[in-house]
């Protein structure tokens, strides 16, 4: 079986799900670089495989994906074995219906909140020097501090977001809380507890290790 | 067994992906209307249900749902699996990849236009005219992606519809009211691709509920 191969960057927050899943499950994968700040990702090469223009990629044999949370749920189903089901999709109907919520979740509540203080305080300055919008900082900490107000309570009653074990929703989180703890505003997370320990236990997973030792954390 | 219950109001677009779905699977429901502009959704018995205070919310047995993708998926997995194509690991993934690209790239940008010309004429705000004109010039570069997609393709996610087609119709759908269709018709895979959908018996069903004007013509706002 040849190995799998993901097209982009480890830098990238989409990539970064995409690999943490591939580590997580143990697969042999091959990593094709994207030079996306030399415009790579806009490359006829990678548009044949991405049409959005987009990074991450994803090529299986003949498969060819795109869309880096639905990359990663193809490796967790087909890498899936009796004792890892990041997916809950053999334990039960509601298990995964759970899974699929709070993978939505991140998608439409967390991500809105939290990618902005990413975007204006690294990606921009970093992509762009572009100065940061401090209004934009504001609102948004101000929205995630909801957020984070509604997984604690969640993490009072459950030890991972799903139920009581690790599933895709917790690892969907992952890219960009890793980078929203380099920019000034980490401290917010001590403001809940369950939370924080949430993401300290996910930080010291092997599999999250092994992903940012490729992401850098000072820009 | 007692019937799910899905809570709402059948105008919004987010309740209207999870009816299309209950409609598709054929299955029994209730549906609980509630007032947006009476606040219900932010009262103290919903947020019990949904803590971020939104609708659609599905109530099946034990089970509380929200996120109207997650819903979609579970009733779906539950009464139609063919619909998600569970059991093929490469259909599935195709399934996957065109449900996020509506979430990811096409939602994103034909909902403020949707927003701007039917909404906010009505509740007396400005129409943002540079927002709508620079989403019309990311929609086209967009609909190219489709148009070629279905150019090859009968279905987004293959040549059987799938959740990937039906979760498209309902922000489309009030889009589709506005001048800027045409910009859709100009598509002719896209366009055939639309009066498909349109032509489903749910899809029917479903947008019988769901005036152009979302209701405030006729007074009738949730």
């Amino acid at each position: 079986m040849s190995p799998v191969k993901v097209f982009g960057h480890p830098m990238s927050t989409n990539v970064a799900r995409v690999l943490l899943c591939l580590e997580e499950v143990g697969a042999e994968y091959e990593l094709v670089t994207v030079d996306f700040l030399a415009g790579e990702h806009s490359s006829p090469q990678h548009v044949q495989r991405n049409p959005f223009g987009k990074i991450p990629a994803f090529q299986d044999g003949e498969l060819v994906l795109f869309e880096s949370r639905a990359i990663a749920k193809y490796i967790l189903r087909k890498y899936r074995t009796a004792d890892l089901d990041l997916l809950a999709e053999s334990s039960g109907i509601e298990e995964s219906a759970m899974v699929d919520v709070w993978t939505e979740v991140e998608a439409q509540q967390y991500y809105p909140a939290i990618s902005p203080v990413v975007f204006e305080c690294i990606i921009f300055p970093v992509m762009r020097g572009a100065a940061t919008n401090q209004i934009v900082v504001d609102e948004s900490l101000d929205r995630l501090r909801g957020v984070l107000g509604v997984y604690e309570a969640r993490l009072e009653k459950s030890r991972y977001l799903a139920g009581d074990s690790v599933s895709f929703a917790d690892l969907n989180h992952f890219p960009f809380t890793f980078y929203f703890m380099a920019t000034p505003y980490a401290s917010l997370f001590d403001e809940f507890p369950k939370v924080k320990a949430w993401w300290e236990g996910l930080m010291a997973r092997p599999a999250v290790q092994r992903v940012c030792k490729n992401m850098p954390t000072e820009f | 067994m007692a019937p799910m219950k899905l809570y709402g109001w059948a105008v919004s677009p987010w309740m209207a992906r999870v009816l299309v779905c209950l409609e598709e699977a054929g299955a029994e429901y209730e549906l609980v209307p509630m007032s947006r502009s009476g606040g219900d959704h932010r009262q103290p018995e919903h947020l019990a249900r949904n803590p971020f205070g939104e609708i659609p919310v599905l109530e099946d047995g034990d089970l509380t749902l929200y996120q109207s993708r997650a819903i979609a998926r579970h009733i779906l997995r539950k009464y139609k699996p063919e619909l998600l194509r569970s059991d093929n690991l490469q259909e599935s993934a195709m399934v996957d990849v065109w449900v996020d690209v509506d979430a990811h790239q096409l939602e994103p940008i034909i909902r403020p236009v949707v927003f701007n010309v039917i909404i906010k004429p009505f509740t007396g705000s400005d129409c943002d005219q540079d927002l709508v004109d620079e989403s019309i010039e990311k929609l086209k570069k967009t609909l190219e992606v489709y148009e070629a997609r279905l150019s090859t393709s009968k279905y987004l996610a293959g040549d059987f519809v799938s959740l990937a087609d039906l979760t498209h119709f309902s922000f489309m759908r009030y889009f589709m009211a506005t001048q800027y269709a045409e910009v859709v018709e100009a598509y002719p895979h896209v366009k055939a691709w639309w009066e498909a959908l349109l032509a489903r018996p749910s899809v029917k069903k479903v947008m019988a509920g769901m005036p152009p004007d979302f209701g405030f013509g006729s007074g009738n706002i949730p």
